[in-house]
């Protein structure tokens, strides 16, 4: 199997797998986009093999390994974006228990100074 | 006679803190004990509420800075002049929390520091904790411009400019030292009292050998964060940024 296969293959997985968690509703559309470019990309690539041959000469690499750094570099994007959007998803966490706690608190405080208010009177 | 309120960060120290709460109430019968539990597994915040704390409940756990800052955000928003932070494994001593409380008002300075190394006050600190103290006093001098004693103490008292500033901007994972940094960027004052230590009653530290790299490593990215983001002008401590 070339190495082109294994890109279209890896390309065409990516998008299969984005599509059918997006029907699922496991992924949000916002964030199912970013995977399939990159499905898209590396498919492209795997399709037309002149384009990565004449890139990778110009950079005086070998068009496998061109492959293989350009799939890197397209990973490392998509991980990083994920760390992003948990960093956000754990700011805002953190938020909503604050907010949460001291409103139960402030609840249950009023509660307390209302019973102690019935009791007495 | 202004507003203070004593916050106790608890996390599955159920042997601690209630007497950690009743200590506080025997040297300030009057003054509020606010106990933040951090989604303890344990009994913490029933013990401390059979104390006489008022127990502040977080739904999930947040680690040790967001579980201090949900305390000063109570704080400012009930309108309290002061917070002194008080750990609930029963390591400070409350007789000292005065001491705090008359050193804030009366320097107006925003932050103040229980040290236990500004005298040999009988303190208890293990090998690795006393080499991560000296790595990041050495490392604080020069951003600072001032030794820090004790930079991982947590027994802190705030005023409210300080609360205001907390409410909204806190370090969550490991806040001692990143704090320093932010107060030093708002140009806030900060001074150090000697106060006594006790070794932890019972519990377990947050800050274990196996976890001192990456605290040290977390650390030191926050400095380094807090250090990139100084423009070298007063910020408004009303008015934020």
């Amino acid at each position: 199997m070339s190495y082109h296969s294994v890109f279209l293959l890896g390309g065409l997985a990516m998008i299969a797998g984005t599509l059918i968690s997006l029907r699922r509703a496991h992924i949000r559309a916002e964030y199912s986009v970013s995977w399939l470019a990159v499905g898209a990309v590396l498919s492209g690539f795997a399709l037309f093999p002149g384009l990565s041959e004449r890139w990778s000469r110009s950079l005086g690499l070998e068009p496998q390994s061109y492959l293989l750094v350009v799939g890197g570099i397209l990973i490392s994007v998509l991980v990083f974006e994920i760390s992003r959007v948990v960093s956000q998803l754990r700011d805002e966490n953190v938020l909503l228990a604050q907010r949460v706690a001291i409103l139960e608190f402030r609840i249950q405080q009023r509660q307390r100074n209302e019973q102690d208010g019935f009791e007495n009177s | 006679m202004p507003k203070l309120m004593v916050i106790v960060p608890a996390w599955n120290e159920e042997g601690a803190v209630g007497k950690v709460v009743r200590s506080v109430q025997e040297v300030l019968p009057e003054v509020p004990v606010l106990v933040i539990d951090d989604h303890s597994d344990d009994a913490t915040a029933q013990v401390a509420e059979m104390a006489g704390a008022r127990v502040l409940r977080l739904p999930v756990h947040l680690g040790l800075g967001g579980c201090v800052q949900t305390g000063y955000k109570l704080a400012y928003e009930m309108g309290f002049d002061y917070v002194i932070r008080v750990d609930g494994d029963g390591q400070h001593e409350a007789a000292d929390i005065p001491k705090i409380l008359d050193t804030l008002i009366a320097t107006g300075s925003e932050f103040v520091i229980g040290s236990r190394f500004i005298e040999d006050a009988g303190n208890h600190t293990s090998f690795a904790r006393s080499v991560g103290i000296n790595f990041f006093r050495v490392l604080l001098k020069p951003i600072l411009g001032r030794t820090i004693h004790d930079p991982t103490s947590g027994f802190v008292g705030v005023n409210r400019r300080a609360l205001q500033v907390f409410a909204r901007s806190f370090p969550l994972s490991y806040p001692e030292i990143e704090v320093l940094v932010v107060l030093q960027r708002r140009r806030f004052r900060f001074e150090e009292v000697s106060c006594r230590m006790h070794p932890r009653q019972s519990g377990r530290s947050s800050i274990t050998l196996i976890k001192s790299l990456r605290y040290m490593l977390h650390v030191l990215l926050g400095v380094f964060v807090n250090v990139l983001k100084f423009d070298g002008k007063p910020l408004n401590p009303e008015g934020g940024q």
